[in-house]
């Protein structure tokens, strides 16, 4: 498996972030939702090995992150946009992402070829040699995607990555992320839940640092279906389903 | 529930089954990205005013000579690009932390330690680019007026290194306490140390006081005569690397752990040669051209240095100096040309003035005379040598602060009782008549007679005057016909004519 979480906790001083989160998980686009403070950033943290868990094993791409030369291969084959995207501004576009590149130990032969084709993937093509302080904040959240999948990442973890991105750029994101899952375990963290209806294969939605559901974003519809006359709320089904799920776990 | 089928992506291009690629390769390949995207050029318009300010200025007022204008980089140049280069290094080595780029850098396989070398060789670049700007400089301004030698390589070496580990200090404060505070903090803090403490140095000549490049500051003469040993320089440039190394050393063994045996190695390498520069340091002793450190003292570099002297026949006999000095022969030669006049053809005159070196003067035994004068003139040793020798000690001023006939006019002053003297009491403290008979000498030759002593009875004031009145011939055909009797203390003030 890709991912493979068992009773994965973290805590952050008296504070648990992530309480007992089981989880696998194989190529395809992941939906990770959840209202604000689900742990769903720390779960992505521990995934991008930034973080290590409190307790509980964890296992991505049937390697341990706990060990230095299996976290090293991890990290190679690791796409990760952080929630907040740390730049620096005098960069440019390329440097930024060949930055990266070479960080994530590409050969250095192969970065500039992988660097054009990320900022291309991104639509930032045009403005490769732009610095990265004269962009908005969408165009540096596709920066951030373009260093994130400039690797051709295994495993590709993005925290709100639509983010800023207009309409015309989130579908074509979202084109991407399917093309990518086709042969990667891709994990969005998200409040758009219709990225997750247009992208995902499967959504996970955490409360509290638990799991509480896990399925297609068709069966999370029919939750939101089968509590409508029970108090759900949204303006699409898959946001009813979500809010049922919800307000079931809070029970 | 459904759940996606799960797989095991197999490696894909930069996968597993690829051997690591080569770190050497993509650091410099980092390092050549920060030193494009450094904020260390913000510093060189600044470190360029300081540098003119201070350095060049400074540089320009000093002796045409290769270790006096070589001193400035230690002495200047350290102080006005080192604290800079600190400041920004730990603006850079904050960046990680100040941009939140920490949690992206960290989920990439190249262990913090090679982002932050990339980040530290930027700086460094950038830095070590500014100094040698200010080196360059420096040497080829000294290279339009100095006359003699090559420019030293040493002083380059310890300042740069100097110059190298104020800036990994800084970068390093900078990793370990990213704040806004860090980086005019590690200025401040250098720049402290390198005024201060290294200043501070100057006054002492032994142990750890030895490795502040500005203890290195010569005499005007050093280099002239006989090599500078290399040794303290070693021992400093040995010491600063040691320093930078430990300070590598530590910043890898800081954070994920990666390469710790590494780490560990740099950082004992540099705790090592942190330890031989100060127990090097600690057996210096200082020679006639700087200081021996006898665990790396060649012996063959203690020989002298060949020349040529530069002579004039301006004067009654030869004026001669090192060529490092020939721009100094014609104010020597106008400085003696008088006092020689006086003297010329009579028994034991002075047959040559030439310039020696202050370490020679030991084995002067027979010197009749020693002055010393500080912080005045452009000549150093000068001595007259025949029937014995006169020595005559100058320090070195700046000779901006004097016009040069102040510095004639000195100069023949303090030379007119040790030539005149030499001639007409040469082996004992003049009586009354000699003492008369150089005092119109010196005053025929236009020199200030030196007042500090006890001023001369009537009698010898008004036989000076008498013989001072004398046409040169008449005075010159006297003392020809009476110096045996003169010397012999044979005359009295009242027979002078």
């Amino acid at each position: 498996m890709n991912v493979d979480i068992k009773d994965v906790t973290r805590k952050f001083g008296s504070a648990q972030a992530v309480a007992g989160v089981s989880w696998v998980a194989g190529a395809g686009v992941h939906g990770l939702l959840g209202p604000n403070g689900a742990g769903k950033t720390t779960l992505l943290r521990m995934m991008a090995t930034v973080i290590g868990p409190t307790s509980g094993t964890l296992r991505l791409l049937d390697r341990d992150p706990g060990a230095h030369p299996q976290c090293r291969e991890i990290r190679r084959r690791l796409g990760y946009l952080p929630q907040n995207l740390g730049y620096y501004p005098g960069f440019t576009i390329a440097e930024f992402v060949e930055y990266f590149a070479l960080l994530k130990d590409m050969p250095p032969n192969r970065v500039p070829a992988a660097v054009a084709s990320a900022i291309e993937q991104v639509g930032l093509g045009d403005k490769a040699r732009a610095k990265l302080r004269t962009l908005s904040g969408g165009m540096l959240r596709r920066v951030g995607i373009a260093q994130a999948i400039v690797n051709d990442p295994h495993l590709l973890l993005l925290d709100e990555p639509t983010a800023g991105l207009d309409p015309e750029q989130r579908v074509a994101f979202r084109t991407m992320l399917r093309e990518i899952g086709e042969r990667a375990t891709v994990v969005i963290s998200t409040h758009l839940v219709e990225d997750v209806a247009a992208a995902c294969s499967e959504v996970v939605l955490m409360n509290a640092g638990r799991l509480v559901f896990r399925g297609t974003p068709r069966d999370l519809v029919a939750r939101g279906a089968s509590v409508v006359g029970d108090g759900g709320s949204g303006d699409s089904p898959l946001e009813r389903g979500y809010a049922a799920v919800l307000a079931e776990a809070r029970r | 529930m459904t759940m996606s089928d799960a797989v095991i992506v197999p490696a894909g291009p930069s996968g597993a089954g690829r051997p690591p690629t080569e770190p050497i390769r993509i650091l410099l390949r980092l390092t050549l990205l920060e030193l494009r995207r450094s904020p260390m050029p913000l510093m060189l318009p600044l470190v360029a005013a300081l540098f003119w300010f201070d350095a060049l200025r400074t540089g320009e007022n000093l002796p045409a000579i290769w270790a006096q204008r070589a001193s400035i980089l230690p002495n200047h140049v350290l102080p006005d690009v080192g604290p800079i280069a600190a400041g920004m290094a730990a603006w850079a080595g904050g960046r990680e932390q100040r941009r939140g780029t920490g949690d992206l850098a960290t989920s990439t396989a190249r262990p913090r330690w090679l982002r932050h070398l990339a980040s530290w060789g930027g700086a460094l670049g950038w830095t070590l680019l500014a100094y040698a700007a200010c080196a360059t400089a420096i040497y080829l301004l000294a290279a339009r007026v100095v006359l003699w030698g090559g420019p030293p390589v040493w002083p380059i070496t310890v300042t740069g290194m100097a110059v190298a580990a104020f800036c990994t200090t800084g970068f390093v404060a900078g990793v370990l306490l990213p704040s806004r505070f860090t980086p005019p903090l590690a200025a401040l803090g250098t720049l402290f140390v390198s005024i201060l403490v290294f200043q501070s140095a100057l006054s002492a000549d032994h142990g750890v006081t030895l490795l502040s490049p500005n203890n290195t500051v010569p005499p005007l003469d050093w280099g002239i005569f006989h090599p500078v040993p290399p040794d303290l320089f070693i021992v400093q440039t040995i010491f600063f690397a040691g320093l930078v190394l430990l300070l590598l050393g530590a910043l890898g063994l800081i954070g994920s752990g990666h390469r710790l045996r590494t780490a560990i190695a740099v950082a004992l390498a540099g705790v090592a040669a942190c330890v031989a520069g100060l127990a090097l340091a600690s057996t210096a002793t200082r020679g006639g051209d700087g200081y021996e450190v006898s665990a790396l003292h060649d012996a063959a570099s203690d020989k002298a240095i060949a020349y040529t002297p530069d002579c004039t026949q301006d004067s009654a006999i030869p004026v001669c100096v090192h060529p490092a000095f020939a721009t100094d022969l014609s104010g020597a030669s106008a400085a003696f040309a008088p006092l020689l006049a006086e003297v010329a053809g009579l028994p034991g005159a002075p047959t040559r003035v030439t310039q020696i070196d202050l370490a020679d003067l030991p084995q002067l035994t027979d010197a009749r005379d020693r002055r010393a004068y500080g912080q005045f003139g452009a000549w150093s040793t000068l001595v007259t040598g025949s029937n014995g020798a006169a020595v005559l000690e100058y320090g070195f001023g700046d000779p901006n602060a004097f016009t040069e006939a102040d510095t004639v006019g000195y100069l023949r002053s303090q030379a007119a009782q040790v030539v005149i003297g030499h001639v007409i009491a040469p082996h004992e403290s003049p009586d009354p008549a000699q003492l008369a008979v150089e005092l119109a000498l010196i005053r025929r030759a236009g020199a200030t007679v030196d007042a500090s002593g006890a001023a001369p009875d009537q009698a010898v004031t008004a036989a000076a005057e008498r013989f001072a009145a004398l046409s040169p011939a008449q005075a010159h055909a006297w003392l020809a016909a009476h110096l045996d009797q003169l010397r012999a203390g044979q005359i009295t003030p009242q027979e002078l004519p």
